[in-house]
Order: structure tokens, then C-alpha cells, then sequence
């Protein structure tokens, strides 16, 4: 399914808010963008009222008028007043921080693996996903967060929450999300070449869809490799670098690449088979084939099962 | 006909840029390579710095042309983040930083306390050549090789980065030299080299901002420094300070980082305020209001910029007590740059204002600077920055502080000095035409990016959701009338240099010292004389004191 669109739905400067942190969120932000604006119309005023009023006539206003340098008491005011609206602006702020930032008791734990370029989710029920996040409705979740490679940013428009994924150390995000729907994640911290399309997305469904999503994902298991493969190759980002049709992208396409023969930079070669592939998904840096670069990164994190199915599955593509 | 050119040559003017100009070629570029003017070695810079501004803008241009459309339709996403981080890269490090200060700080700066030089006119020429190598090997290898991890170096990224991260980081390292050594000088200029009687408080507000900065340049540029030493170890010998897979952390480079790179906006944005304090005073003919809130206003921005460089990293995982302290610090730098805005506002106050080229750049800076301002707030707020981080909302944030800021108060700066610089005027009339095509330019780019933003759109994405594709399509119209306006102002500052108008010594009527007791080009010693100050900088006169002037004259007429 399609996340939900992020500019046709919600308001003028905001995708919808689905909980009641991004509303309070949107209240602040429009509370300050009019004040701010406010306040533009206000100096910008009073300068161009200034200009046109007290603008150079040979005849009428040659010189200044008057060379007005100092006024302490307008001066003072004009600093403490600013102080005080600011110093007001960041309690409230500080405040809507802090109560988002409590984490919630008895929250669902879902851990987060970040790597060039997508997001894999492992659940409490021992399976995992890639690239989509599925979570009940209305209840606390607690994401816990890291990454295999460079620091990624786990971004959720709708809920007005990101976070950093950082290699060595965990991140945490808490939230929960009040109405059902699926929403978009980006990566927000530069991670190189497929940064801009480094996206998972939030399936929020109700609680009897997610027992369901849960037994069928524990069943799942047990799917066809050549299907798994097929899943896998969608899902994990294969396909951002490598083609089915003989197309080039950043890596060489699959098409008949069981039994062709390889050329690699440092001028070994050899004909591809089911090895190979796999030692190319463990430690690509070994042998680039010319031509290309070295960018691809280790999926030494996928299970034996699933490494096969991806084998499988190229092995059908002719 | 050989006496007559001789009469010819008799009669031309002598000024700063005679030395060298009939003697041949090579004679001309030793005279000028090996320089010690700082007005020589100011233009020597203002020269580079525009080199440096039309490849960085032409690598902005590449940048929205590439976002016209939600797929990719020019290069591929190597290619595109090579061009974003090279645009940032010359922008910050070879553009903004030394734009103000080394090109119209060291033209002005020695005329505005009358001096004759600043204090080390060698190492002055010094700080222009380590520019020169840093900015030269940082461009040659980013132009030959490429580096993608854009102008912000981070870690592991870069570690892991096959590009010529090593060959930048080099020559930044250099290029950094220039900057600590143009503050240092500048600062000793100041202390040592004031003409007699130019007292602290009766120095143009320009040098107390130069001032300002130069405390920036030297206490936070050799952070940047060792961090990107520490950077090149990293890659070259794997200390493991920053690399997870060595036990370093990653977000320690963050902090490194962003201690120069926060306080070094204040680099960009303090000149840019003292030229916008001598422009608003000239062209309204107004003795500043409040001279001590502007000068100590600088002083306090550069203090408290110290301290803020934690609101870059609101997201990173840092505390929550730590993201709130850094909060409250980041509103407290808003409070001084909102009285200054105050002060030029009300400096318009019972003015004579001349609606002139460089009086609309200071216009166009205080609006531009206070949607930039303003924004800030919104973007000092936690609950806010979190959302907002990363997002085009802060892409259109910074580029209204530094373009619509610093870019624009150099820009109208350049108008300004231009015919004490050169001698010559320019055209009022082409000048009018390319600041408003640069005016709904610039506003056209970069007001829907904030709607972009806060709709969710992620910064540095070559390719984007389809549903953001009108925000980019008008931020690349815009890009176009701001490249079609800097190319009118080339033009007729090309034309002026050409055949421009003889420039009389104070065409604006002004009353700080270079235009009141230099010529227009300067001699090569600036003053005739050493001037003796005995007034403030800005002692323009009002109708009721020449009135009362006149009243005076016409009683001893009479007795």
C-alpha cells in the first residue's frame, strides 16, 4: 500500500498530525510562525513607513530632520521585552519536549537496523521485515535503533518525530499512532548514493489485523525460496542497484547471471555461480567486477534462509 | 607621438593601482603578486572569492536543475551528491568566510581608522596565498575528483567515502591559515594602528563588527583545524577516535564540528552587520541610534555564539536536559541580533533617505535577515527542530540568513565601495533592475522550500515523492532570476571598470574617514595626512543645527 500523501493531506504547512503530540506540535508552530509574522509586519512596516515618509527632497528634506542617537529607555525596552518573549517561547517549547520524551509504560519493542539503503524491523515473535514497519493502532511503541554502517536519521513526518541511527550505540524512539493508516519514514541524515530513496514505511492497523499480520508473518516462514528471494529483492533495496532486464544501474544487472562469466578489477575472473553469488552478498569488496564501483554493502545480517532464497531467485532470472 | 604619450601617462592620475600598469605584463603582475597594499591585496581577494561565487553558484544551478523533476533526468546520485557537496564546500569555506572580511575588511578597515596598513602587511599577503593553495587544492580536487559527503565531513561517512576526502580536508586545513591570520592582523590593527584621537567609541560600527569577527576567526578556526587533522588520521591511520568499528564515536565529530562551524556563521553574518550599520547611516544621513547597543551587540554575538553549537545535534541522541540547556542558549544569541534590526530601524528615524543601489541591499538584508531570524526561533525549539531538522525548512532557513544576510550586505557592500575601490561609478539605473529581478528571485527560491520542509521534504535527495515536485519547480525558477540578476551586475561592473563614469571622492555622502579625506581610487598611502579624529563617524547634520549654523553666519554678517 501506498503511505499516505504528505502535502495533500493535513494543513497549509503540515502533513495530517495522527497523534496528539503532533497536534500539540502544530499548535506551537502556527502559535509562533503568526507571532513571527506578526512581528515581520510590524518592523518591515514601521521601516517602510520610514522610508517613504523621510525619503530625500531636494526641496522639502535635503538634510535629516533631526539626528535623534539615543533613547536609553526605548533601548532597554526593545531588549528586555524581546528577552522576555523568547525566554517564554522556550519553556513552552521545553515543556511540549519533555512530556514527548516520557517514555510510555508497557510500550511494544521493535528493533531497528539501519543500512545503506533501508530499514529492517525485528519483532518480539522472532521474525523481521524490511522497509515496512507494521504496529497496532493507539498503543505505545518504543523503537530501539542502531546501524550497520554510517548514522542514518529515522524520520516520520506525520508524527513530527526523528531520530538518529548511529553505528556503536543505540537510539531510542518512542510514539504511538492514533489512527490507522500507512505512513512515510525517510532517511534525513546523509548517507550517500541511494540516500534519497532510503524510505520504509508504518502499516498502523488495528488490533485484530495485527494478530493476524503477526501469525501470518510466523507462518511465513516457511515460504517457497524462489518467492522469499523475489520478496527480499524488493524489500531489502536490491533493486535501487541491480536490474532484472539487462538494464545498468549502479551494479551489474542479474539477468543470466548464473554461468556468465565475470571479470573483476583486479583482472581475475571466473563464471558465476551459486558461491559466488553468495560470497559476493557476505563480502562484495573481494571481487568488483570491472567496470564497477565499490559500493555495495555486506548483507552478512540475512539468515541462511534467506541468502538462499536470494540465490534462488537470481538463478530464475534469464 | 612618443611625447605625447609620455604627456598622457604625466597627466593620469596616480593612485593605488598605477604602480606597475605601463611597464608590460610581467612587470604589472609582479607589481601586484608581490604586493603589500592591503587595498591591492583586498581586490587580489575580491577577485578570487568571485571566481569562487560563480563556481559555486554554477554547482547551485546543477542542484536545482537536477530538482525540476521528482526522477532523476541528469546525472546519477554519485554524480549529484558530488555537486551538492562541492556547492557547499566552495560556498562556505572559499566564498562566505573570507567574502567580507578579507576582501572589504582589508580594503576598508585601514581607511576607516585611518591608517596607513594593517599591522603585518606581509603576513596580510601571506593569509591571501594560503587561500590561494588551500582553496586552489581543495577546488582542483573536488573538480578532478569528486568528494560526496557533503560541506559537513561526517563520520563514518567519510571514512568510508572513496572520494578525494583527504585532498579537500588538506586543503581546507590550509585555506584555514588564511582565516586565523587575517583576524589576528585585523585585531592588532585595530588595538595598535587607530589615528590619533579615534577613540573606541568613535570607530565606524564596520570595525567594531570586523572586530568581532576576528575574535571568532582565531579562537574557533584551529578547532576545525585539528578536527580535520583528526579526520585525515582517522582515514590515513584508523585511531579510532571517531570510528564505531574502532570504539570511537561518531557524534564526538559532530561536536567538533559544529563548535567552529556554528560560530563561524557569526564569521559570515557580523561584517555583514557592520556594513549594514555604515550603509543605513549613509543613505538616511543619520547618526546611528544607539552607536554602544550596535558595537556591544557584535561583541555579545560573538560571546554567545560559542555557545550554541549543540542545537545542530538536537537530534542526534544527545540528553534531553543537554538539548534543553543548548535551547536556551540558542534563543539568548536571537536577542541581539533582534536589537540591532531595532537600531537600523529606528537610525531611519527623521532621516533623508536616498533611495540608491546600496541602500536597497540593506533594505533587501533586513527583510531577508528577519524571515532568517525569525525562522531561527521557530527552529530553536525543540519540538519544532525535530520535525524540522534535515528538511528543506532549514535549507530555506540558512540560505535566508547567509545568502539573503551575508551575500546580499556584500553585495550591497560592493555597490558601495565601488567607486572608492575602482574610481569609477556604475550604473544606477541596471543596478535598480538587478536587484529586484534578484529580490523575487531569491524570495521565489526559497519561500516554498520552508512549506517543502515542514511537509516533510528531506534535504540532500536528488530524486523525491512526486507530490513535491511544484515546491522545487519554483525554487528552480527562482535560481534562474538570481543567476540572470548576478550576470546583469557583472555586466555593469564590467562596463564601469571599462568606461564608468569618474567616481568624485564622496559620491554618497558620507562621513567616515575614507570618503571624507581619501580620494577616489586611493593613493597608495591612503592619507595625505594623518587625520585627527575629533567626532563620532556618523556626525551628519540636522536641519536645526544648519539652520542655527546659518542663523549664526548671518548675525556676523550683520554685526
Amino acid at each position: 500500500m501506498d503511505a499516505q500523501s504528505l502535502t495533500e493531506t493535513g494543513t497549509f504547512f503540515f502533513p495530517k498530525a495522527v497523534n496528539e503530540y503532533a497536534r500539540e506540535h502544530d499548535f506551537l508552530h502556527y502559535m509562533i510562525t503568526w507571532g513571527g509574522v506578526f512581528i515581520f509586519v510590524a518592523v518591515v512596516g514601521v521601516m517602510l513607513y520610514f522610508i517613504i515618509r523621510y525619503r530625500y527632497h531636494p526641496d522639502t528634506n535635503p538634510i535629516a530632520k533631526k539626528q535623534v542617537i539615543h533613547n536609553l529607555k526605548l533601548e532597554i525596552t526593545w531588549t528586555i521585552v524581546p528577552t522576555v518573549i523568547v525566554m517564554a517561547i522556550f519553556l513552552w517549547g521545553a515543556k511540549d519536549y519533555l512530556e514527548g520524551n516520557v517514555a510510555k509504560q508497557g510500550a511494544l519493542e521493535y528493533q531497528v537496523i539501519g543500512q545503506k539503503w533501508s530499514w529492517v524491523f525485528f519483532y518480539k515473535e522472532g521474525f523481521k521485515t524490511a522497509s515496512e514497519l507494521t504496529i497496532p493502532v493507539s498503543k505505545p511503541v518504543r523503537l530501539l535503533m542502531t546501524s550497520k554502517d554510517v548514522i542514518h536519521s529515522f524520520y516520520v513526518p506525520n508524527i513530527r518525530l526523528k531520530r538518529d541511527v548511529v553505528p556503536n550505540r543505540y537510539t531510542v524512539l518512542s510514539f504511538q499512532i492514533d489512527e490507522v493508516g500507512t505512513y512515510q519514514v525517510f532517511c534525513t541524515e546523509y548517507c550517500g548514493d541511494e540516500h534519497s530513496s532510503m524510505w520504509a514505511k508504518i502499516n498502523v492497523v488495528d488490533d485484530a489485523s495485527y494478530d493476524v499480520f503477526v501469525a501470518t508473518a510466523v507462518e511465513q516462514v516457511n515460504i517457497p525460496p524462489v518467492e522469499l528471494g523475489e520478496k527480499l529483492y524488493r524489500s531489502y533495496g536490491c533493486n535501487a542497484c541491480h536490474t532484472l532486464d539487462g538494464g545498468e544501474l549502479v551494479g551489474p544487472s542479474w539477468q543470466g547471471l548464473l554461468g556468465k562469466k565475470r571479470e573483476f578489477t583486479d583482472g581475475s575472473s571466473l563464471v558465476a555461480d551459486e558461491d559466488y553469488i553468495y560470497t559476493s552478498m557476505l563480502t562484495p569488496w573481494n571481487q568488483i567486477v570491472s567496470g564497477y564501483n565499490n559500493v555495495m554493502p555486506s548483507f552478512a545480517y540475512l539468515s541462511d534462509k534467506e541468502l538462499s532464497g536470494l540465490i534462488e531467485y537470481i538463478k530464475t532470472i534469464k | 607621438m612618443k611625447i605625447q604619450e609620455s604627456l598622457a601617462l604625466a597627466e593620469e592620475e596616480v593612485n593605488y593601482l598605477s604602480p606597475g600598469k605601463h611597464q608590460g605584463i610581467w612587470v604589472f603582475l609582479k607589481t601586484w603578486a608581490l604586493t603589500v597594499d592591503h587595498k591591492r591585496i583586498g581586490i587580489m581577494y575580491f577577485i578570487a572569492v568571485i571566481i569562487s561565487f560563480f563556481v559555486g553558484g554554477s554547482f547551485a544551478l546543477l542542484i536545482r536543475l537536477e530538482l525540476l523533476s521528482p526522477a532523476q533526468i541528469l546525472y546519477t546520485a554519485a554524480q549529484y551528491n558530488a555537486v551538492f557537496s562541492a556547492h557547499g564546500i566552495i560556498m562556505i569555506f572559499l566564498f562566505i568566510v573570507p567574502s567580507i572580511p578579507a576582501t572589504i575588511g582589508n580594503f576598508v578597515l585601514p581607511l576607516h581608522i585611518g591608517a596607513k596598513d594593517v599591522a603585518f602587511p606581509r603576513l596580510n599577503l601571506a593569509s591571501l596565498y594560503l587561500y590561494l593553495i588551500g582553496g586552489g587544492i581543495a577546488s582542483v580536487a573536488m573538480i578532478l575528483g569528486r568528494v560526496d559527503t557533503g560541506w559537513t565531513f561526517y563520520l563514518p561517512y567519510a571514512i568510508t567515502s572513496e572520494t578525494a576526502v583527504l585532498f579537500v580536508g588538506v586543503g581546507l586545513f590550509i585555506a584555514g591559515f588564511s582565516s586565523i591570520l587575517t583576524g589576528l592582523n585585523f585585531m592588532v590593527t585595530i588595538h595598535k594602528l587607530r589615528a590619533p584621537g579615534m577613540t573606541w567609541m568613535k570607530m565606524p560600527l564596520m570595525v567594531w563588527a570586523l572586530y568581532s569577527t576576528s575574535i571568532i576567526q582565531v579562537l574557533a578556526t584551529p578547532v576545525i583545524a585539528i578536527t580535520l587533522l583528526l579526520l585525515l588520521a582517522e582515514k590515513l591511520l584508523g585511531v579510532g577516535i571517531f570510528s564505531a568499528d574502532l570504539g570511537g564515536d561518531p557524534v564526538l565529530f559532530e561536536h567538533f564540528f559544529w563548535f567552529y562551524s556554528h560560530p563561524v556563521v557569526y564569521v559570515m553574518i557580523l561584517p555583514a552587520m557592520g556594513i549594514m550599520s555604515e550603509l543605513i547611516t549613509t543613505f538616511s544621513q543619520r547618526n546611528i541610534f544607539g552607536y554602544k547597543f550596535v558595537a556591544f551587540s557584535s561583541l555579545a554575538i560573538a560571546l554567545i555564539s560559542f555557545l550554541v553549537w549543540g542545537h545542530h545535534l538536537f537530534v542526534s541522541g544527545q540528553s534531553a536536559y543537554v538539548n534543553i540547556l543548548f535551547s536556551f542558549l540558542t534563543f539568548l544569541v536571537g536577542i541581539p541580533s533582534a536589537v540591532k534590526l531595532f537600531n537600523w530601524t529606528a537610525t531611519l528615524y527623521k532621516g533623508s533617505i536616498r533611495w540608491r543601489s546600496p541602500f536597497l541591499w540593506a533594505f533587501a538584508f533586513m527583510v531577508f535577515f528577519a524571515i532568517g531570524g525569525l525562522t531561527g526561533i521557530i527552529l530553536g525549539l525543540l519540538p519544532l527542530d525535530i520535525h524540522l531538522h534535515d528538511t528543506y525548512y532549514i535549507v530555506a532557513h540558512f540560505h535566508y540568513t547567509m545568502v539573503g544576510g551575508t551575500v546580499v550586505a556584500f553585495i550591497g557592500g560592493i555597490h558601495f565601495w565601488w567607486p572608492k575601490m575602482f574610481g569609477k561609478l556604475y550604473s544606477e539605473f541596471m543596478a535598480h533592475i538587478a536587484f529586484w529581478i534578484f529580490f523575487v528571485g531569491f524570495n521565489l527560491s526559497f519561500l516554498p522550500q520552508f512549506v517543502a520542509g515542514s511537509k516533510g521534504m528531506p534535504r540532500r535527495y536528488y530524486t523525491y515523492l512526486e507530490e513535491f515536485t511544484i515546491y522545487h519547480q519554483l525554487s528552480t525558477f527562482g535560481s534562474w532570476l538570481i543567476a540572470l540578476s548576478i550576470i546583469m551586475m557583472f555586466s555593469y561592473f564590467v562596463a564601469s571598470l571599462m568606461n564608468g563614469e569618474k567616481a568624485p571622492m564622496n559620491p554618497w555622502g558620507g562621513k567616515t574617514l575614507e570618503w571624507t579625506a581619501v580620494k577616489s581610487p586611493p593613493d597608495e598611502h591612503n592619507f595625505e595626512r594623518v587625520p585627527v579624529i575629533t567626532h563620532g563617524p556618523y556626525n551628519y547634520e540636522s536641519e536645526e543645527e544648519n539652520l542655527a549654523k546659518q542663523n549664526r553666519q548671518k548675525n556676523r554678517g550683520a554685526s
